[in-house]
């Protein structure tokens, strides 16, 4: 069954590695096949990778993006090991990012990876400081 | 607010994960209920390791059989070759008469030979790829993410192949067509199968990698107990270590689309 999204006037989406803008009216896209789909809102640049969960949203991003995911496996391990020790909670989240990467569900594990970042924001809240 | 001592309350989960604002949870409470987590994501990490290595056994087999049955598809091959350039010779029909049918008999042993390897070839659970079974492998427990290997069968009858005739040039040509095809076939399937075996195994990697972590975590959470995350996060943030040595996290080709998507 087609993915179906509907674009606002001049929205960004990415496609595969294709970058595809709306014109000035809205549309709808009906889209078949198992390529990478992000909308603008969900795109974020390395720059805007500032805090550890940011980063690994980042990570997951790239791996979706990505033909051979494997080669951001490390450096994924190696941040969510820094994060679960200072922070057991987010082993919660990470619990079910990870069983979303394993079923190949990048766009699942983004969306849970998003969760995560408001945790961090509440938790960098309950210290006194916004790196938000 | 005092944090120390406290873990921390999601909104996001809808659930206590700290006593710090919130009186419904202890620590205690909320260590045991991310244990609770672990343990859970753990059990199902591991069923679904135990269906990924079954599951490689049938598929690394079904690769090397594969990988058996081209061969024998090429030495069918060579001896249609071998025929035709007999039959290319003026008078070759007549002259290479015996050779002929020797070679006819030879085509005909090695499609025998081809279809007894397959008989064979089972694999694990009674899956033979070779003659068109289907496996199915489960990302989850649930089977809600699952990877189809979808077989061939790669009988002489199942490929198609016609019975052997040298008698003429004609018929030997469409014996080199039936083997050709026949070949483009079995190369067909040992790429889907390599290709699922390259997903299962960057998959198993990473479920082992996280099942540590949540081992790991288990051991904290049983012998620490829950720390004070707030202060503890805001220290790795402020001292988080640079994961990629002053390059980009992002590889070239993720960097391009990115980059892509910025500047249109």
């Amino acid at each position: 069954m087609a993915l179906i999204i509907d674009l606002k006037p001049e929205e960004k989406i990415l496609i595969g590695s294709a970058v595809i803008i709306n014109d000035k009216q809205r549309t709808r896209l009906h889209i078949s096949g198992d390529t990478p789909i992000l909308r603008e809102k969900d795109v974020m640049q390395e720059e805007d990778a500032a805090t550890p969960c940011r980063k690994v949203y980042f990570l997951i991003q790239c791996m979706y993006l990505a033909r051979n995911p494997r080669e951001y496996h490390p450096k994924y391990f190696e941040l969510l090991k820094m994060i679960q020790t200072a922070a057991p909670s987010t082993s919660v989240f990470f619990a079910r990012i990870n069983a979303h990467i394993v079923q190949g569900h990048y766009y699942k594990a983004l969306r849970e990876a998003r969760d995560l970042i408001t945790h961090e924001d509440e938790l960098l809240k309950a210290s006194g400081v916004s790196m938000g | 607010m005092s944090v120390s001592n406290s873990v921390f309350y999601s909104p996001v989960l809808g659930q206590y994960l700290s006593k710090s604002g919130h009186k419904a949870a202890s620590p205690a409470d909320a260590a045991s209920s991310i244990l609770e987590i672990a343990k859970l994501s753990r059990r199902e990490f591991l069923q679904v390791l135990q269906g990924f290595d079954d599951n490689l056994d049938t598929l690394e087999s079904s690769l090397s059989s594969v990988q058996e049955v081209i061969g024998i598809l090429e030495e069918a091959g060579g001896l249609s070759v071998r025929a035709r350039n007999f039959l290319q010779e003026d008078g070759g029909a007549k002259k290479y008469k015996d050779k002929l049918a020797d070679l006819e008999l030879w085509y005909n042993k090695t499609l025998e030979k081809l279809d007894a390897y397959i008989e064979k070839s089972e694999a694990g659970g009674g899956v033979n790829l070779l003659k068109g079974d289907s496996l199915t492998i489960l990302f989850d427990p649930a089977g809600q993410s699952t990877l189809l290997t979808q077989g061939i069968n790669l009988t002489a009858k199942g490929l198609g192949i016609r019975p052997p005739d040298f008698s003429s040039l004609h018929n030997i040509q469409n014996a080199r067509i039936d083997i050709t095809n026949s070949i483009d076939l079995a190369v067909t399937l040992r790429n889907i199968v390599s290709s699922d075996i390259s997903t299962i195994k960057t998959r198993r990697e990473f479920c082992e990698t996280a099942l540590s972590f949540l081992t790991q975590i288990h051991d904290y959470l049983t012998s620490a107990g829950p720390n004070d995350e707030p202060h503890t996060y805001l220290d790795l943030c402020q001292h988080i270590p640079d994961l990629a040595d002053g390059e980009p996290l992002a590889a070239e080709p993720q960097l391009v689309t990115l980059e892509n998507f910025r500047t249109q």
